[in-house]
């Protein structure tokens, strides 16, 4: 007997498989050269989409959702929330 | 080995005997005694399996469904109240694919309350998605037990499956059961098998939400594996003969002196064995009548039932349950699998006793009305002294 | 947020069991999903019972994983409570996560019996007219080994809470405080500083109690005294759900800080 009617409602870990962001992100954040490295974007953002990157903070656009609160819990207000285009 | 024990005592030797690791306990009447038997076995030494007693039913099945997911075969028994409080785990549960197995010890729903036997707390789960057996004997209790374990784990089926039996009826009453060896039964039941484990080295998750096409392929996915569980329980029928010298486990269903029968009456549970004295009965009277016993519901074997009962002129269905407003259950099911009249009775309700001589004047009076009339619809019968029943309740009779 | 922290601080031998709530879904759609965990989803009550069954199956098939329920406060405080009640009581081997954003939030919001007095949701549009069920209490009267609550605005403390009751047998309970911008109507990027707020206004006090010994975490020592607290209007005058609080509601309200810590202050006396 063909065992291919069989499936089961199992998934496996997959980078990005909650969606990527698209185009509904009406604000983006900019890591500019105050950054000092510390991390503390990289400890509270929710999606994990920000990280020191050798010494200063990086941003993964493709799923940054926006919501700012890097740029709101940065101790030297490194980072700045500019508008999409 | 013989042993003279109850449909409960039964069923938790089966438990012992499959080597089960978790059991999740909550205790309703009557299916405690199984509970309590495997807490017994468990002080005494005598079974390795851990006992959670937890707080409710809805908790059983969870505590059950967790452990099987986990890689560990596990087991639980309930009835009535305890089935349907359960209700939204015995979906997850089978939603889950996940190979378990539970007893249900048949007991009526309220309002009001009753604590005696009645099937529809079982059959009410029959869309669930659950392989659904029900015993006749205890011996059969303990046997359905032992070969739900197997069918469970089995990849053509993956299911969790249901065994029942007529609380009190079967539950506390006891008679001479065959107990197969445990090396016998080692050698029946391979070690675990399962879809999947949640575990950290497998990092596989269950359960999350699927798109609509997806989660309808597994419905469906669902109903084949339980169509196809018909082969799958003829083959560990016939593995079990091996083992058992009792019964014959070949075919999903019993018939009992049907291949000369002009008339059949169809019943599932204890009660089967008081119908099979009415049709020896009947037969020395000259009417040629058999019987047909369901012990699957799920799979509904379509084809083992049109075979046995697809030729006869007529069928007599009782019920010792409901579906409010249409009949019962197994009389629905055979009106939809069968093109020959059928006639339904609703009986036994609420522990209502019916006896051999009740199966007696049922069939006779069935045959005698087939003969020269089309049969058909749904008759509610009360046994012996209690013919009249007076419907109105104390607030209506003011 | 909450989430991710766990994955720093637990490692990786960790089972979840995921119950009803925002968390089913943020797992994404399945054959795929976005957790680094395995997770069994399940329904609304059946986590903590769940759990029971699957920490027993690890250690009957030898492996050492920590097992732990995801719950948010409809799961823990409502629905979930028989059976977390019932798990606590059997002091099963688990780490209870009651992810705390004080409603129903992936249904919208509704009130659960989390939220606090006076606040405005869907389903009390004139405010919440009772008190925030007292689940810390509620689960230190179940004798469990470890209990304590942390907030997503310290998640250093949050972290090592967790560490440390990963170190523990037996039922460990964590309440973390998880504002939520849609429900508590704040800017998102408010999420970590109100998160804040609320320790800091002692609104929601950091605990850690250990085998019954209660611990104030230096986040909230300064809360043991009336006089060195933050006024509570710094807290709520940031979220749009206090909106309709009169002044007599600001008065229940900070007698239910005031009762708060004078419990707190009894326990750590006994």
């Amino acid at each position: 007997m063909s065992l291919e009617y069989q499936v089961f409602p199992v998934s496996t870990p997959a980078e990005g498989a909650g969606g990527k962001t698209g185009n509904w992100r009406t604000v983006r954040p900019v890591v500019t050269d105050r950054c000092i490295g510390c991390n503390a974007c990289f400890l509270w953002c929710p999606e994990g989409t920000i990280g020191v990157v050798g010494r200063k903070a990086k941003v993964y656009y493709e799923y940054c959702k926006g919501c700012g609160v890097c740029a709101n819990v940065c101790p030297v207000k490194a980072i700045e929330m500019v508008m999409e285009q | 080995m013989m042993k003279v024990m109850s449909g409960n005592e039964a069923v938790a030797l089966a438990v012992k005997l499959a080597r089960v690791g978790v059991v999740g306990i909550y205790p309703i009447t009557p299916q405690t005694t199984i509970i309590e038997e495997l807490a017994e076995m468990r002080a005494r030494g005598e079974l390795s399996a851990d006992i959670v007693r937890v707080e409710s039913e809805h908790s059983a099945m969870a505590v059950t469904l967790g452990a099987a997911v986990s890689g560990v075969r596990s087991f639980t028994a309930t009835s009535s109240q305890g089935l349907l409080y359960m209700h939204e785990m015995v979906w997850w549960t089978s939603g889950s694919r996940a190979p378990l197995v539970m007893v249900v010890a048949t007991r009526a729903v309220g309002a009001p309350w009753n604590i005696w036997n009645e099937n529809t707390d079982f059959m009410s789960e029959r869309d669930s998605g659950w392989i659904m057996a029900f015993a006749s004997t205890p011996q059969e209790a303990l046997d359905l037990t032992l070969q739900a374990f197997r069918i469970s784990e089995d990849p053509r089926v993956f299911l969790p499956v249901m065994v029942g039996m007529d609380g009190f009826i079967l539950s506390h009453t006891k008679t001479n059961v065959f107990i197969p060896s445990q090396e016998d039964v080692d050698n029946f039941i391979p070690p675990r098998r399962q879809p999947y484990v949640i575990d950290p080295e497998t990092k596989e998750s269950m359960g999350n939400i699927f798109p609509p096409i997806y989660y309808m392929k597994l419905r469906q996915s669902i109903h084949e594996a339980i169509t196809n569980s018909e082969e799958v329980i003829k083959e560990v029928g016939r593995e079990y003969n091996k083992i058992s010298p009792l019964g014959d486990y070949g075919t999903l269903n019993v018939s009992y002196k049907l291949d000369d029968a002009d008339y059949a009456v169809v019943t599932m549970g204890a009660w089967s064995l008081d119908a099979m004295e009415a049709v020896d009965k009947l037969r020395e009277n000259g009417l040629n009548v058999g019987l047909y016993r369901v012990r699957y519901i799920r799979p509904w074997s379509e084809k083992e039932i049109r075979e046995n009962l697809g030729d006869k002129r007529a069928i007599l269905v009782v019920d010792r349950a409901t579906s409010l407003g249409r009949g019962g259950p197994l009389y629905l099911e055979l009106k939809s699998t069968l093109n020959i009249p059928i006639k339904g009775v609703v009986t036994g309700l609420g522990g209502v006793s019916v006896g051999k001589r009740d199966f007696y004047s049922l069939i006779s009076r069935f045959v005698e009305e087939a003969r020269y009339s089309e049969v058909g619809g749904v008759e509610w019968y009360y046994p012996g002294e209690v013919k009249e029943v007076e419907l109105g309740t104390p607030r209506t009779a003011h | 947020m909450t989430m991710r922290m766990m994955g720093m601080a637990l490692g990786n031998n960790v089972a979840l069991i995921v119950v009803a709530g925002c968390s089913s879904v943020i797992q994404g759609m399945g054959p795929k999903n976005s957790y680094g965990y395995p997770a069994l989803n399940i329904a609304f009550a059946a986590g903590p019972a769940a759990a029971s069954g699957m920490w027993r199956a690890f250690k009957q098939r030898n492996k050492d994983v920590t097992v732990v329920v995801w719950a948010g406060d409809g799961g823990t405080a409502d629905i979930g409570f028989a059976s977390l009640s019932g798990a606590a009581e059997r002091n099963e081997n688990f780490i209870y996560v009651c992810v705390d954003n004080e409603a129903y939030m992936n249904s919208g919001g509704q009130r659960s019996g989390s939220t606090p007095h006076g606040a405005v949701t869907p389903t009390t549009p004139e405010g919440k007219k009772e008190n925030k069920k007292e689940l810390l209490f509620l689960m230190l009267d179940h004798h469990v080994p470890y209990a304590a609550t942390a907030s997503v605005g310290y998640p250093h403390d949050l972290m090592d809470k967790l560490r440390r009751a990963k170190t523990i047998e037996g039922f460990r309970y964590l309440q973390v405080l998880t504002p939520d911008p849609y429900g508590w109507l704040f800017d998102p990027s408010r999420t970590a500083e109100v998160g804040k707020l609320a320790v800091q206004t002692c609104y929601w006090p950091l605990l850690e109690v250990v085998n019954g010994r209660v611990q104030v975490s230096n986040e909230s020592l300064h809360c043991l005294r009336k006089e060195t607290r933050r006024p509570l209007r710094d807290f709520l005058s940031v979220q749009g759900r206090y909106k309709r609080l009169n002044d007599q509601d600001y008065k229940e309200l900070e007698s239910y800080v005031d009762y708060t810590w004078d419990r707190i202050l009894k326990l750590m006396r006994t």
